[in-house]
Parts: structure tokens; sequence; C-alpha cells
């Protein structure tokens, strides 16, 4: 097994796609920060409104607060996490996936001495690292980019706590997402049936979830799917201080994702015919 | 006998269709077993079976006398269909892949097979970048890496020029003959084939209608005046007794192939009829390799 790894790790560091996700991450960050700096400058008088394209709206301006007063950096952490930090993974996992599937590379090492099961599971494990190594990089990208746009005022214990514990359960969440996207790349073998249906989960897969709320409600249950749906997890996943009841259903739900993707990516990778 | 490959009535079916049906397929240690069969006959998949690509829905399979196949799949070289390369990938990486893959310790064993294969001045080209044949190349280089007992090799001259076909032919036997490598191929290219196969397996329609040494080939490729009798016996009889010809066989049950007296046709025929040997069909057959082997397909070989 520590051999497949090690194919795996020099086919991540071979793979251009984990550089240009990385880099679109970073990106996005600065453009970020770049936007909130222009603002501010804008609402401090340095620049006028308007300029490169920045309209500040006066009236939504508390009273002339500075911008990084109304935006902390715990909120670019989830604005990225929530928005394009998913969607960018989503489609590094794709990516890597498929890549095993388009040219039949997956075919030197199925059948050649490693079960399928060891197979499946070392790849799993390697995108899901992957996939994780670049939200870690994009969190690295949000504290640099802090320094350099801010400084290193806003900086306290409490932020870093708070942090830790965000970035946590976002990871956890992460992990039991990108399980999900394996799962449905190793079903559909083709690269932008996989990116879209990725990319279309986490932009409006809450909106079948709160459908099912309000049929739940309407037998009157006392349940919520909306509660144990990963994307919506990670939708409302708070900023600070997690509350236990929270923290439970987001482990327990990550969990139980984490094993249904893994037994049926590996059920399906047994009983498949390699093309 | 020592078989690399024994199958039993290997089937396999997709929805309703039977794409290989019943093969029993012989692989004797050492050969060079060439499989033949129109596309869609069910070459491809049924090697991808042996190759535990895909599983076979009915039949047995014996891999070096064992049959634990997965332990004995180590010892499997294959190229089935495409080479299974990573297109953004030179061909050093790909073959790094494989190596760490396998745990091979030996760095160079890359270069050396680079260079085995002729892809060593290929640097730092990607192999999306690579003709069809340098890309059949380093299939084979991939297929080779581990030092494989056997190999299965599908369409491998596919996409060659006539030098890069003589180059792979010469490789296979070098491999077939130095290290003793059995070696199960399919090809559309018959006379490259013959070249090289000292055995023949032919598919038609997912079944194995034909096994056969080529030493067997010539004898069967052989002009001969083939009669279809119904009383096989007794003409058989009647050529040794009566006409003291001798030089003639029985491929199967009211068939009988008389060698080299054609000229003595019009009598067999008389002397059959008078003697109560009723004739079926009566004429003059013998093919080249290609017009047998279009025979035993049941037309072109690759319509």
């Amino acid at each position: 097994m520590i051999n497949l790894f090690s194919g795996e790790l020099y086919k991540l560091q071979k793979s251009k796609s984990i550089y240009i996700c990385c880099i679109t991450m970073i990106a996005f960050v600065l453009l970020l920060y770049g936007a909130f700096a222009t603002a501010e400058k804008i609402q401090q008088g340095e620049l006028e409104n308007g300029s490169y394209g920045f309209e500040v709206d006066a009236e939504a301006n508390h009273g002339g607060n500075s911008v990084w007063e109304e935006v902390s950096m715990l909120e670019v952490v989830q604005t990225m996490f929530v928005g394009i930090g998913g969607i960018i993974s989503a489609i590094f996992i794709s990516i890597f996936v498929f890549g095993e599937y388009a040219n039949g590379a997956v075919k030197n090492v199925t059948g050649k001495g490693y079960s399928r099961w060891k197979i499946f599971s070392i790849k799993y494990i390697a995108t899901i690292l992957a996939a994780l190594l670049m939200l870690i990089i994009m969190i690295v990208a949000v504290l640099i980019a802090e320094i350099l746009f801010v400084g290193t005022g806003r900086f306290n214990s409490e932020l870093f706590s708070n942090l830790v514990s965000y970035a946590s359960m976002q990871l956890l969440l992460a992990t039991a997402f990108g399980g999900i996207v394996i799962v449905i790349n190793q079903f559909c073998r083709n690269l932008g049936a996989g990116i879209a249906i990725s990319v279309c989960l986490i932009m409006f897969s809450t909106i079948i979830t709160a459908g099912l709320d309000i049929a739940l409600r309407y037998f009157e249950l006392d349940i919520k799917a909306s509660d144990y749906w990963i994307v919506d997890l990670i939708n409302n996943c708070p900023l600070n201080e997690i509350d236990s009841a929270y923290a439970t259903r987001a482990i327990i739900s990550s969990i139980i994702w984490i094993i249904v993707t893994f037994i049926i990516g590996n059920v399906h990778f047994q009983k498949t015919d390699i093309k | 006998m020592e078989y690399v490959l024994k199958t039993e009535n290997i089937t396999k079916v997709y929805g309703q269709h039977k794409v290989v049906n019943r093969v029993s397929m012989h692989v004797k240690k050492g050969a060079i077993y060439g499989f033949i069969g129109k596309n869609g006959a069910g070459k491809t998949t049924f090697m991808r079976m042996v190759a535990g690509l895909a599983a076979p829905t009915e039949g047995t399979m014996e891999l070096f006398g064992s049959t634990e196949l997965e332990k004995q799949r180590k010892r499997i070289g294959t190229l089935i269909e495409n080479p299974g390369v990573y297109a953004n990938m030179t061909a050093r990486e790909n073959l790094e892949v494989i190596r760490k893959n396998f745990g091979i310790t030996e760095k160079q064993a890359v270069d050396d097979m680079l260079e085995f294969v002729g892809l060593s001045d290929t640097n730092k080209k990607k192999v999306k970048n690579f003709s069809m044949g340098m890309k059949q190349r380093l299939g084979i280089a991939i297929s080779l890496f581990c030092n494989p007992d056997f190999l299965i090799l599908d369409e491998p001259i596919n996409g060659l020029d006539p030098e890069g076909i003589k180059e792979i032919r010469e490789l296979l036997l070098k491999l077939n003959r130095e290290k003793g490598i059995t070696i199960l191929i399919s090809s559309h290219i018959l006379g490259e084939l013959s070249k090289i196969a000292t055995h023949y397996g032919i598919i038609r329609e997912g079944v194995l209608v034909e096994e056969f040494p080529a030493s067997d080939l010539e004898d069967r490729c052989r002009r001969c005046h083939k009669l279809i009798v119904d009383n096989t016996e007794l003409a058989a009889n009647i050529l040794e007794n009566k006409l003291h010809i001798n030089n003639f066989d029985v491929p199967k049950q009211g068939v009988i192939r008389v060698f080299d007296h054609f000229e003595t046709m019009e009598q067999i025929n008389r002397e059959f009829i008078l003697n109560g040997v009723n004739i079926k069909e009566s004429y003059l057959s013998g093919q080249d390799l290609e017009g047998y082997f279009m025979e035993l397909l049941g037309g072109g070989v690759n319509d």
C-alpha cells in the first residue's frame, strides 16, 4: 500500500491541476482583500468613489467606519470555504479522479497483485489529502493577505482559537464532501459531468434540503434534512464559539458521509469493468 | 503439458448479449499465441477478463497452473486496447509512476526500459504529443516494466509504421526466445502475426472456433481435392485399396482431403460412385494464409 501511496504522491506532484487550483484560490483571496482595501481607500477619501470600478454605498457604510472593522479575517475565511474553496477543490478532485480513467491508466495497477480495495482506498485517501492541503494553503493565503493588507493589528489569541476550531470543522466537512465528489466522478467517469454535478451540489443542493425540510415539517416530523447534509453544514458552520449541538451533528454527519462514500466507491470499483 | 493460461467455458454477458461464449483457451508455456478475430468478436473482452480488468459471468481460469488469480496476475504484463498512460506526463514520468507503484528501487530501471523501447530521446515531450507508435511503445514499456512471465498484447502494432512493426516483432521474438516470456497477442495484421505465432486461436462471435499450432497451418492451407461424402470409411477404403492413394486425411466425419493426386480427380469421383459412395461436393481447395483465416472468421478480418 505504501508503494501505491508513493505513486499517488508522485502523480500529485506532477499534476498541473493541483498547482493551478492552489494559485486560483490564492488569487481569489488576494482579489477579495484587494477589493476590501480599495473600498477602504475610497471610504477614507484616498480614492474617488468608482475608482477601479468600485462603488462604495454611503448608506451601507455604518457611519464611515473602516471596512476592516466591518469585515473580520474569519469572515474572509468563511467566504472562501463556503464559496470558491469548495468549488475549486471539487474541480480538482474531479480532474484527479477522472485522470485515472481518461486514458485507462488505472489498468496499470488493477489486477497486478493489488486488490481493488487497496487501489481505491489509496486513491480516496490521496485525493482527500490533496484537497485538504489546498484548503490549508487557502487559509495560509488568507493569513498572509491579512498581514499584507491590514497588518497584524487584528491578530489575537481569540481570533486564532476561533480560526483553529472553524477551520478544523470545515476541513472535516470538506473531507466528507470530497468523498461525495470522488464517488460522483467514480460513477460518471466523465470530466464535464463530474464537475457539473459537483458544482451543482455546492450551489443548488441546499434548495433541495430546504424543500425537504418543509416536507418533513408538513408531515410533522421533528427532523431537518439540512441539519445532516454536508453542504448545509458547511454553509451554516458558526464562526465564533461552535455550539456543541452543531459540533455533534457536523462530526457525526461527516463521519457517516465519509464511511458511506468510502464503502459505495469501493463496492462500485470492485464490480466495475476497467477500460 | 504446462500451461500459462487455461480457461474453461469463460463467458461474459453484457445485458442479453454474450460477448464471450464458453471460451476454453490453452496457452502453453513459451508459446506466442496469435488470437484472431474480427472487430467485436470478443478478443479484447476475453483479454480483459484474463488480466483481471473485467469479471467473467461464468467459467473458470487457471494462470500458471494456479487458481489464485490475484497473486498470479503479478506475473502478467498487459497492453489492452489503448496504452494506459498519463497524457500530461513525459514517458519517463509515466514509467516513474509504475516504478513507484510496484516498489522497484532501481531508478536506472526507467532509463533502461526507455532505451529498450527506443523512447530515451523523448526528453520533456509530453505523451499527449506522442505519435500513435510512440504511445504503443510506451504501452509495451509499461507492460514489460515488472519483468512479466506472460504478456497479453491487444493489437500492439496498431498505428505503427512498417519499421515500427518490424521492431516490435523483433522485440517480441527476443522476449520470447531469450527471456522465455509467453505471449498472447491479437492482431488484424495476419501476415505479421504469422511471422511470430507458434499457436493460433480463432474467435468468432464470442466463440473460440479453433485452436491449433502454427505447424498445422501449412497443412491446413495445403492445396487438396476436397470431397464431402456420405460414407467416410468406405471412401477411405476405396482410396487405399482400389486407387492405392495414401496421401489423404479425414479432418472430420464426411470430409476427405486428397493431396497431390489432382490429375486423378475424375477417377476418384467415378470409383466412389461405382462403389456406392454418394458425393455431395467435390472440388479443388487450397488457400493462402489470409484466405484460410478469413474462411474461419466467416468473412473479412476487419470488416
